[in-house]
């Protein structure tokens, strides 16, 4: 009598099983005991290895040509079937209404801006200002609450505000024409208008149309109207909130220690850095720069005499420019001639050096106390001590407050001021870009690095570093 | 004795005045230089003039004398020839007379001594093509010529070639043939024991003896010879190719080395040979070593895909099958290091190019078309790996961030990821079948025909999985994934079932036409070679069935006659027949399309050097204008029947006119297109034929730089794609750079082009230099779409494998074809040329063709059992030796490893310890490797 149960090799994936098949269960009861084995449902099962392929349910045991110790195959998995995820990709292809094409225009380069007759310093001007996240979303909810503008004033910030917007509309639509900002620019501050011999406008200062921009954004901010609509507290004015280097300047008499040293506080936007013949780093070049010699009158010795005067910042704002003391007027020639020497500006910058001891007590205690009430202490000490207090928000460790990485770079190529060739330099979402007017591209942080001077080539003029601890505001405008 | 001198001389009607004046200057000056002959030369010579003189003896026994002083004399000189012996110098002068007072003496011994001697004189100073010196040597005594030098063999068998060529125009019966075969067969075996064995060869094929080889072969000098023979085969016509290498397979059968064997006869592509050698020939091979020899002969059957049926023994049978490729390619890998996955950012490397942003700063928003790319790189850097960081991470369901086709080729690439390893291929594409979306489904079709490509399994799971979805109602996508995965998974097999599955497709007239592409192309890759008349005449007629005044617009209808020439593969012989039958059959374009095709399938690699010509002829044509058609249209055609060649003058007047004729006229723009069709194949045939052979393709790289500079705007779109078939996964410096400059060309489409072939030209090289160019590419075509795409593959292709993988359809050795990949890489190259946007478009997925090329570029030393067995081994640049004298090195500038190692393209490996020999003859793949039985330890010593 034979045996029905048929001893069978079966091999699923990398495993072998020792099975045994009874000839006159049908084919289900076999696809069953798989299942068990291997959790694989009969329908998903394919089982080859018999006579005639596939093994079907409709066949019987007898025509597969079943033989004792034969070994067959298991094709199938217990894994669940991949299902499409409920919300649906969106492609590029299908969003831009340009398809392909539009992929091909834009590719991520930020837009560049159109310049309209000698107006490079003015884009490289508004292209570095445009990093400043924080001024840009306050001008823009600044026009949004007050869409007619009315002082000239208004009117410029109104114009910048729109060409930031399409500065940062994405995909980039072409470049900017700024034209209307030219103009307002040049009613608020008609140096700007000066024409040169040939019949057009004359190059200008880059270091001046940023002082007037921001000085016309502190006017038109510091109305108390966006302080109420504002989400968050600024103190007395945006720009100074952002740019404001509050410095503690004692002056020593060097002749009389009689004399009492003369202190006080003043609020800079921007750090100078002297250049004199062995200046080579940036840190020296401002420590030349808050320390220096002047003349004045000592009341004790009634004449005017040699003071020491020594600066040391109380307040480090979020967003820091510093700005190479390049130009110099040279009387005898009539020019403002420029100093070409090499000074290596940092990527990552430490002011700590810098501080005043007050400052630099209170950032201990701060990283004593982590985010303790003793701000509120510091309040007495400092007249601006909203700032600081403020300031905690953004604290997130307390030695990178004095930490500073570098995010625009503007430019100057040629040997006048007044004239060459002024381009920006800034870093978006880690990259660098080099805005040179309309012609956009990348670049990298090496390119930046050589942007040191020495040469013929671009140099550093004005340098935008943004506090290591401070994070990009997104706007709170609906 | 001077006055009978001129006598005869004037008695010579024969003599022509030039040859008499000539002469005359000669003894001048022979005259001459008596006065500054040393003291002892004077005395040689005179004794010569002496022996002239008396061998004109009328005295026999003076006579006789003299010829054996003389014979001795020149004898003892002519042994060995650096410079012209002195007895030969001296004799030059008597030669004349001697020759004279030749035909005046009576029959003797004496005749045939001197006839002996003037053969040998005939040898310097006979006219050129007197073939005197056989002449003479015929008349002699019949003794070995061997006595006289080898400098005088060399020169008989020179002249025995040469007299035997004219007796055959003469139609002499080969009984006529005797007196100089008789001289063969002493010439021969004293060639072949002076390691003269070039020569050796060349005489007997001279005078088509070259069969007799085989008995003269011996251990002795069997490798030389057939070293000489299997090289020279690329340079002779055939059939004679085919004969020179059955002549050397059957010395290499008769000296027992049965893998040697093996290769030249897979070359031959001669099945029957092929199961004869593996059958009986293991057990008579010389290392007397019957499992090593079998396994070695089972790997290498593998690695040409060639899996015979009738073996029984299950490891033999896993081994001819590939089934455990796999398992030597990751434990290489794992060797090596390279197991981790890459992403395809690691392939990009965008932190090194100049600021490469981001596409789509919206996270929600991707493009498809980078999406898709990273798929391809992604599934061509872990090729093979089954383990990456983009599809097998579940959260990011890769998949699906693909769009319609992109998600095909997304769910295809888990078969490249896996490819070799069926089980875990059919594992993870499993569940991809029971898909909702089409697309996917269509991806796990082509998947697992992906996964198991050039693997036999003996249940055959892949015909089990897909041949019910070869008829889905429901989608063309499905069917299509189906048809091709079949296509992909029994390239070669010539498997009756896929011919049963596929026919009704191709036969159908009313079928979407690329559902009948696809399976037409499915055939070919499966019956590649057959010339399976069925299929021809199916193929054929299925071209006719369809609308071919639609031919321009729709690329896919290419496979059709690309398919017939599949058939054809490595037949050199018998594609004449259908080149015809297709010419009569199929009007226009298409016809010739389709015949030349079936001609550049036919001599694929055989570096025929006519083929070439015929092709660049096409290359060179210019399309013709409104004003000339019909005599263009004649001239063309003339020409492609290789009659007449294109005048230059012809040439020039054409390619000044051509700009402003192209965009005239409509009609001239179809003219212009037809002859493009033409000359995409003729361009890439010129690449296709040359590749195997080394002066070949350095002819083929010079003929694409001039097709550069003077072709057809549209021949230089193919030139690129040409370049990169031409030195596949052998990035040679001089491709590397004219690609280069090429991939910045004002032509877009010549551009992309030499984009996608610079990364074939490095394929799975990982070539820093490449790399770095289509970085510093990336970020030139960052705003180009589809620029953008064309490197981001290229990228891939560069990387495949993480560079342990090699696209080369040829050996390392360029020793023969592996048809499979040949078929693989011309399709995917073709397809690229004939339209930029079909493989930029929605078929992208036949990129996974290059797969079918792929292989590990490894060489893995085993022992009998397959276990690995570490040796060290010297790779390095190899040299060509065949025909040089003594041992030479045969690769230079090597270094040591231990195996496994990689081989680049160009390289060569030898074993660096005498303790093991390997089986192979060529170390290449795996190799078995056995026992030296005389090897001594050094410590034993």
């Amino acid at each position: 009598m034979m045996t029905h149960n048929v001893p069978i090799q079966v091999k699923w994936q990398k495993q072998k099983f020792s099975m045994s098949i009874d000839r006159n269960q049908p084919i289900q009861v076999f696809q069953d005991q798989l299942y068990r084995l291997t959790q694989v449902p009969p329908e998903r099962q394919t089982i080859l290895g018999f006579k005639g392929g596939k093994l079907t349910n409709d066949k019987d045991w007898d025509s597969c040509g079943l033989k004792e110790n034969m070994s067959i195959v298991l094709i199938g998995s217990a894994d669940e079937v991949p299902k499409a995820p409920t919300t649906s990709v969106q492609f590029i292809e299908d969003v831009s209404p340009n398809g392909e094409n539009m992929v091909q225009l834009w590719d991520g380069l930020p837009c560049g801006m159109v310049n309209v007759g000698n107006t490079c310093y003015m884009n490289a001007t508004v292209q570095c200002l445009s990093t400043v996240d924080c001024l840009r979303h306050s001008i823009r909810a600044y026009c949004k609450q007050h869409p007619i503008a009315r002082t000239e004033s208004e009117k410029l910030v109104s114009a910048l505000s729109q060409v930031f917007v399409s500065l940062h509309t994405t995909p980039c639509k072409g470049p900017v024409v700024p034209v209307e900002l030219l103009q307002q620019l040049r009613k608020v501050n008609p140096q700007f208008q000066e024409w040169n011999n040939r019949g057009g406008y004359c190059q200008q200062d880059a270091e001046e149309c940023w002082s007037t921009l921001l000085s016309q954004c502190h006017q038109v901010l510091a109305s108390p109207s966006l302080l109420s609509m504002s989400s968050f507290s600024l103190g007395d004015s945006v720009v100074d909130f952002l740019f404001g280097v509050e410095l503690e300047t004692i002056d020593t008499c060097l002749e009389s220690s009689d004399e009492e040293p003369r202190k006080r506080k003043e609020v800079v936007r921007s750090l100078k850095c002297h250049i004199s013949h062995n200046t080579s780093q940036l840190e020296q070049g401002l420590k030349e720069g808050l320390e220096t010699t002047i003349e004045l009158n000592a009341e004790t010795l009634g004449k005017s005499v040699g003071w020491s005067r020594k600066s040391r910042i109380s307040r480090m704002p979020p967003y820091l420019c510093i700005q190479f003391v390049r130009f110099f007027w040279k009387a005898s020639e009539q020019v403002k001639a420029k100093i070409l020497r090499n000074v290596e500006f940092p990527v990552l910058l430490n002011l700590y050096e810098l501080a005043t001891d007050d400052w630099k007590q209170m950032m201990e205690k701060h990283s004593d106390a982590q985010l303790s009430p003793s701000s509120n202490h510091n309040h007495e000490q400092h007249q601006d001590g909203d700032h600081h207090a403020m300031d905690d928000i953004f604290v997130e460790s307390m030695d990178r407050k004095a930490q500073y990485e570098l995010i625009a770079v503007l430019t100057h190529q040629g040997r006048a001021a007044d004239a060459g060739h002024y381009v920006a330099w800034v870093k978006r979402e880690k990259v660098w870009y080099k805005l040179d007017d309309d012609k956009v591209s990348y670049c990298t942080e090496e390119d930046v690095k050589r942007l040191s001077g020495g040469g013929d080539w671009h140099m550093a003029y004005l340098c935008l570093y943004r506090q290591q601890s401070w994070k990009v505001i997104q706007p709170t405008d609906g | 004795m001077v006055q009978n001198q001129n006598n005869t001389n004037d008695s010579l009607p024969n003599s022509r005045p030039d040859k008499k004046t000539e002469n005359n200057v000669k003894k001048e000056s022979t005259n001459n230089e008596v006065g500054e002959l040393s003291e002892e030369d004077r005395q040689l010579k005179e004794e010569f003039d002496l022996l002239a003189e008396r061998v004109q003896d009328s005295d026999q026994a003076v006579q006789k004398l003299a010829l054996e002083t003389l014979k001795s004399e020149i004898r003892s000189s002519t042994s060995s020839m650096t410079s012209l012996p002195k007895p030969l110098k001296f004799m030059s002068q008597h030669y004349e007379p001697l020759k004279t007072f030749f035909q005046t003496m009576v029959d003797g011994d004496n005749k045939k001594a001197l006839a002996d001697i003037l053969s040998v004189l005939s040898m310097t100073m006979a006219p050129e093509d007197s073939l005197d010196c056989l002449h003479f040597k015929l008349l002699g005594t019949q003794e070995n010529p061997e006595s006289w030098g080898h400098e005088y063999v060399r020169h008989l068998a020179g002249e025995i070639s040469q007299e035997y060529e004219r007796r055959i125009l003469a139609e002499v019966q080969e009984s006529g043939m005797d007196d100089i075969m008789s001289m063969v067969k002493q010439i021969v075996p004293f060639l072949l024991s002076s390691n003269a064995e070039p020569e050796a060869c060349d005489l007997l094929y001279e005078v088509d003896q070259l069969k007799s080889l085989v008995d003269y072969a011996e251990e002795a000098n069997f490798e030389r010879i057939c070293l000489y023979l299997v090289s020279s085969a690329d340079y002779v016509p055939e059939p004679d190719v085919s004969d020179m290498l059955k002549v050397a397979c059957s010395i290499y059968r008769k000296l027992g080395r049965s893998t040697h064997a093996m290769r030249v006869a897979t070359r031959l592509g001669d099945m029957e040979l092929i199961r004869n050698i593996y059958q009986n020939d293991p057990e008579k091979d010389a290392l007397g070593n019957v499992v090593a020899v079998r396994t070695q002969l089972a790997l290498d059957l593998a690695s040409r895909n060639i899996f015979l049926e009738e073996e029984t023994d299950e490891d033999l049978k896993s081994w001819m099958g590939n089934t455990r490729l796999y398992e030597f390619y990751l434990s290489l890998a794992k060797d090596l290091d390279v197991m981790e996955p890459k992403t395809p950012e690691d392939i990009y490397k965008s932190h090194l190019v100049d600021g490469i942003g981001r596409l789509g700063l919206n996270s929600n928003l991707d493009s498809a078309r980078q999406n898709l790319a990273a798929t391809f790189v992604n599934a061509f850097a872990n090729l093979g790996f089954g383990k990456d960081k983009l599809l097998m991470d579940e959260e990011s369901r890769w998949v699906f961030r693909n769009k319609d086709h992109g998600m095909m080729s997304a769910t295809a690439s888990y078969g490249a990821l896996m490819l070799w390893d069926i089980d875990s291929g059919l594992a993870e594409l499993d569940k991809y079948m029971y898909a909702s979306e089409e697309y996917v489904q269509a991806g796990a079709l082509l998947g697992i025909g992906i996964v198991s490509s050039s693997i036999r399994n003996e249940v055959d799971p892949a015909l089990a999985l897909l041949s019910e979805h070869v008829e889905n109602p429901r989608s063309s996508s499905i069917r299509i994934g189906a048809i091709l995965g079949l296509g992909f998974a029994y390239a070669g097999t010539c498997r009756m079932e896929i011919q049963e599955l596929l026919i009704p497709i191709v036969a159908d007239a009313s079928a979407p036409l690329d559902t009948v592409c696809f399976a037409a192309l499915s055939l070919g890759l499966v019956f590649q070679g057959s010339a399976d008349e069925e299929l021809v005449s199916t193929l054929i007629q299925s071209l006719l069935d369809r609308d071919l005044a639609n031919w321009e617009n729709e690329s896919m209808i290419r496979l059709l006659p690309l398919s017939l020439a599949m058939l054809y593969t490595g037949r050199r012989n018998g594609t004449e027949a259908v080149i015809e039958a297709i010419q009569a059959q199929i009007p226009g374009v298409p016809g010739r399309v389709a015949a030349r095709l079936v001609s550049i399938f036919g001599s694929a690699g055989s570096g025929d050097v006519l083929k070439v010509q015929e092709f660049l002829n096409i290359c060179g044509l210019h399309s013709s204008h409104s004003e000339g058609t019909d005599d263009e249209a004649t001239t063309s055609e003339e020409i492609s029947s290789g009659n007449v060649p294109p005048s230059a003058g012809h040439e020039s007047r054409t390619s000044s006119s051509t700009e402003i004729q192209s965009e005239r006229l409509p009609k001239d723009k179809k003219d212009e297109k037809e002859l493009l069709d033409e000359q995409i194949a003729a361009c890439l045939g010129i690449a296709a034929i040359a590749m195997r052979e080394d002066i070949g393709t350095e002819m083929a790289f010079r003929i694409y730089g001039h097709l550069l500079q003077y072709g057809e705007p549209s021949v230089r779109k193919i030139v690129p794609l040409s370049l990169g078939l031409l030195s596949v996964s052998y990035p040679r410096l001089q491709v590397m750079d004219l690609l280069s400059k090429l991939s910045h060309d004002n032509d877009r489409e010549v551009a992309y082009a030499a984009i996608m072939a610079l990364g074939i030209i490095g394929a799975g090289t990982n070539h820093a230099r490449i790399a770095s160019l289509l970085r510093q590419l990336s970020a030139f075509y960052a705003k180009d779409a589809s620029g953008l795409f064309a490197v981001r593959i290229a990228q891939g292709i560069l990387h495949m494998g993480k560079g342990l993988i090699t696209l080369s359809p040829m050996d390392n050795e360029r020793f023969s074809m592996y048809p499979n990949a040949f078929c693989g890489l011309f399709t995917i190259i073709y397809l690229c040329c004939v339209s930029q946007h079909t493989l930029l478009n929605k078929h992208h997925y036949l990129l996974y063709l290059l797969l079918l090329a792929a292989r590990p570029r490894m060489l893995y030393t085993v022992d009998e059992e397959m276990k690995p067995l570490l040796v060290p081994v010297r790779v390095g640049q190899a040299v060509d030796i065949v025909g040089q004298a003594g041992r030479p090195k045969s690769i230079t500038g090597f270094q040591t490893h231990t195996t496994p190692v990689l081989i680049a393209g160009g390289e060569r490996a030898e074993l660096a310890t005498e303790e093991y020999i390997a089986v192979a003859p060529n170390l290449e793949g795996l190799v078995v490797l056995v026992k030296n039985p005389h090897y001594v330890k050094m410590e034993d010593i």
